[in-house]
């Protein structure tokens, strides 16, 4: 049987310089390929260099085959008739990856207008029956992109990549962005639709979960090399290269060791006190909804944050608590109330014995957020940008003092104090949110909430990066607010977790064992929603065995 | 859709009001006396304040300006000072002049602007579109009077396909007047079809590069299919800003052009009524071209909600997130 896909000494070169060094692979119908690694170790590359999409100045050598016959010597207008055809390709980002200024059902449409000689009529008739297929038949295809939640979007994208059931499914970070059940829900779609179509499916992703669950056959790569390859059973035990390793260990990080000798002393006083905390959202989104459209047409779309209702909960120095919850459960509308972005609408947050102020009083609360490429300024040096949270101190301390403190607390987070000068593109990913760790530390907060703080990061650096923060934090003697859905990163960093459902907390213990016993639905779905890689690769080989 | 043009219809009627207010205001304080104007300097003392009553000018200002709102509302604009017809009269009269250029001038921005963008957006970085930047500078550089001038010479003395200048009205049939307005046109749309052209280009060149334009690709549409249909629309929402800005501009700002080809427009009107002090001329153009500047913004805000979905129901874009 022809394989579905080879490559033989496939390489990309940009600007004289190799990005993707020569790749050989062979894929079968029906098998599924993980291809993973760090961000820039040319995975995506790979796939847009299959599509013939490379970005301009790039040149591309090497054979690629599909189904036999080669399409690396095709013209780009020849090319054309291949993808959307014969290859299907999923994106990463199902909030952007659809125009959204045109109706879904036209854009599924546009799919067989585009490679089949059919009308109008009859292309939104199959688009139609393609919705149905990804499992939104009962989504009108007059809705808009904006009009549908991330999980349906990428329902849809999924739709156009298989409408014509090609023979390659390339799916480039397909379910990153989106929630652990969500992502479970699309991961089994991409199953189904493979078996049934008899697709071969490249499977582009950092989340070594998600390989384990899925593939056949693993790429494991490093700065456009791959550096392991073999059957996916080879997570288990079964890497070599020393990247390998230090990838899967990464993103299944040991579960935090809880200070002996402290459990047995008194639990520290409570720096940071919720109780009865009411948040009534209806009043925000009337008010900025209703003004201009009467409301949406369709209610509010999914992952919208409900209210919170009744919160209770307390922070001892020093300790980080972790809350983990469905997104759209209330986790950052609690995190804005803490921060006094958000009034309460009932119930009261002590700090230290005393009320919090709305908003609170300069540099007594601060707050690191998910996303390091946007939350700097990039006009501004990065001396700036750390002693910014001054502006907020009564009376501001002198400007060398502030460079001073700047410098001590940046050389603590682990960046060396001579990139104050620099502006922000001068840093890495790792390296910006090490910068937004010392501009959140740098007043001495009593109180830090992290959202979502090292999401955006790969596997290895996360991990550096989340010692370095709960070590000053411990010290320093700060409450933390560990806001994440990724419950092996909660598992790693914090020895108490909280989990929220429908903006209530529904419980509340040592990590560990409200992972491990789960005794609130949500809880357990969580639970088994999240995607470890040991535990995937035990459950298969496991399933093969008994075979 | 309803809801959205009302609330957009209650802005325009505000600022109408504003800028009555602000012109009439800006009116009051210019120096010089209408009457004395009329009169020459050697008129007498009783003459003049007679000549006030008659026009009105002995009134305070409260007065004076609801006598002017209310006499616009009722299609009554009041008489010239210097002319002493109706400033309606001489202002349709004008208008039959401008708004056709106007008119021409804008159908020529819209028609070549686009074309050259999508030309320049879809070689982008190719000779042909360095080609178009180049042309486009030039177009945005050049002074329209000087432009106007060698229009003249190449079209009209030169190859004689269009008068040199002047016009003798509509009765001639409309043939001979849009002969007579198509070298003014041309000379007025030339620098906004540079700026057209490339702030359009750059916004295709935008879209181009968000992500479900690659999805586009990937489809399997061209790049200039996937151009047509996943970008132009989106690069439409800032184009349509400026080529609203546009149109008020070429109603309004064709004083230079008109002067070029000895054309009776209302560029050409304000500027004698105001060397004259003819006060109520000034006023009535100038908030007739407020009206026009204002109603034309709020055909733009309309279809603003007509080429994209969110802005009717207030729903902004999604953020951008960077990951892994």
């Amino acid at each position: 049987m022809v394989a579905a896909l080879t490559l033989k000494g496939l390489t990309v070169t940009i600007a004289g310089q190799e990005v993707l060094a020569p790749l050989d692979l062979e894929l079968a119908r029906g098998k599924v390929l993980g291809i993973s690694g760090e961000s820039g170790a040319g995975k995506s590359m790979t796939a847009f260099a299959i599509m013939g999409l490379l970005p301009g100045g790039s040149v591309r050598r090497g054979q690629i085959t599909l189904d036999g016959e080669r399409i690396d010597t095709l013209s780009d207008q020849a090319m054309g008739r291949v993808r959307g055809r014969r290859i299907g390709m999923v994106f990463q980002e199902p909030m952007t990856a659809l125009n959204p200024l045109r109706a879904i059902g036209s854009q599924i449409a546009e799919v067989f207008r585009q490679h089949q000689r059919i009308n109008r009529v009859k292309a939104a008739r199959q688009a139609d029956a393609v919705l149905a297929r990804v499992g939104l038949g009962d989504i009108p295809s007059s809705r808009l992109p904006h009009e549908l939640s991330g999980g349906q979007r990428q329902r849809v994208v999924i739709a156009m990549a298989i409408a014509l059931k090609p023979g390659l499914l390339i799916a480039d970070e397909a379910t990153t962005a989106l929630d652990a059940t969500t992502q479970l829900e699309i991961l089994g779609l991409i199953q189904r639709l493979a078996r049934e179509d008899g697709m071969a499916v490249m499977l582009i992703t950092h989340d070594l979960g998600v390989i384990a669950r899925m593939a056949d056959d693993i790429i494991i790569m490093q700065d456009g090399k791959a550096v392991e390859r073999g059957s996916v059973a080879m997570l288990a035990g079964g890497l070599t290269h020393p990247h390998a390793i230090a990838l899967a260990e990464a993103a299944s990080p040991p579960a935090h060791k809880a200070d002996k000798s402290r459990a047995k002393t008194r639990p520290a006083p409570p720096l940071l006190k919720v109780e009865g905390l009411h948040y009534d959202w209806a009043s925000e989104t009337q008010s900025t909804a209703n003004g201009l459209s009467g409301g949406l047409p369709l209610g509010l779309p999914r992952g919208l944050p409900r209210g919170l209702r009744g919160i209770d909960l307390s922070i001892g120095e020093g300790e980080t608590l972790g809350l983990v919850g469905a997104s759209g459960c209330g986790k950052t509308t609690l995190a804005k109330l803490l921060l006094g972005l958000y009034a309460p609408d009932g119930g009261s947050i002590t700090l230290d014995g005393e009320n919090l102020p709305v908003p609170p009083r300069g540099g007594m609360v601060s707050a690191v957020f998910q996303d390091p490429y946007s939350s700097f300024n990039p006009r501004h040096r990065i001396l700036r940008l750390v002693t910014e949270p001054f502006h907020a101190v009564t009376p501001a301390p002198s400007g060398q003092h502030q460079g001073d403190a700047a410098a001590a607390m940046l050389e603590r987070v682990g960046i060396d104090p001579g990139m104050m000068e620099r502006r922000i593109h001068a840093a890495s990913g790792g390296q910006r949110q090490r910068i937004a760790f010392a501009r959140a530390l740098i007043t001495t907060p009593r109180l830090i909430v992290l959202d979502e703080p090292v999401s955006a990061l790969d596997a290895p650096i996360r991990v550096r990066v989340l010692a370095a923060m709960a070590e000053i934090a411990r010290e320093a003697g700060i409450a933390t607010l560990f806001i994440s859905h990724d419950l092996a990163v909660v598992r790693s960093v914090c020895p108490r977790v909280m989990v929220m459902a429908d903006g209530a907390l529904v419980e509340d213990g040592p990590t560990a064992d409200v992972f491990a016993n789960p005794r609130h639905p949500e809880t357990a779905r969580l639970v088994d929603a999240a995607l470890d890689w040991r535990d995937e690769i035990k459950t298969r080989l496991m399933r093969d065995e008994t075979k | 859709m309803l809801i959205y043009a009302l609330r957009k219809a209650g802005l325009l009627l505000l600022s109408l009001t504003l800028s009555s207010l602000v012109i009439f205001a800006l009116i009051e304080v210019i120096p010089g006396d209408p009457a004395q104007f009329m009169l020459g300097i050697g008129a007498e003392e009783d003459s003049l304040a007679a000549l006030r009553q008659e026009l009105g000018l002995d009134q305070p200002a409260p007065q004076r300006y609801l006598a002017w709102i209310g006499g616009m509302l009722l299609g009554d604009f009041g008489l010239s000072y210097t002319y002493r017809i109706p400033v309606l009269d001489v202002v349709m009269e004008r208008l039959a002049v401008s708004l056709p250029l106007a008119g021409l001038a804008m159908a020529m921005v819209l028609v070549a602007a686009p074309v050259i963008a999508i030309i320049a957006a879809w070689r982008h970085g190719s000779t042909a579109d360095h080609v178009v930047g180049g042309m486009t500078q030039i177009g945005i550089a050049v002074p329209n009077f000087w432009l106007a001038i060698l229009l003249i010479h190449l079209f009209a003395l030169g190859l004689g396909w269009f008068p040199a200048g002047g016009f003798s009205g509509w009765h001639n049939g409309s043939g001979a007047g849009l002969r007579a307005l198509f070298l003014p046109a041309l000379a007025l749309a030339i620098p906004q079809i540079a700026i057209l052209a490339r702030i359009m280009r750059e916004e295709l060149i935008r879209a181009a590069d968000q992500d479900y334009f690659r999805t586009a690709r990937a489809k399997g549409l061209g790049p200039l299919e996937a151009l047509l249909r996943h970008a132009l629309r989106n690069a439409l929402l800032p184009v349509l800003t400026i080529a609203g800005m546009q149109f008020s501009f070429l109603l309004a700002g064709a004083i230079i052009v008109e002067n070029v080809f000895a054309l009776p427009g209302l560029g050409r009107l304000v500027f004698q009524a105001i060397a004259q002090r003819d006060l109520i001329m000034v006023e009535s153009v100038v908030m007739l071209l407020v009206f026009a500047v204002v109603v034309v913004s709020f055909l733009v805000e309309l279809a603003y909600g007509l080429a994209d979905p969110r802005v009717r129901t207030g729903v902004r874009p999604p953020r951008v997130r960077k990951g892994p």
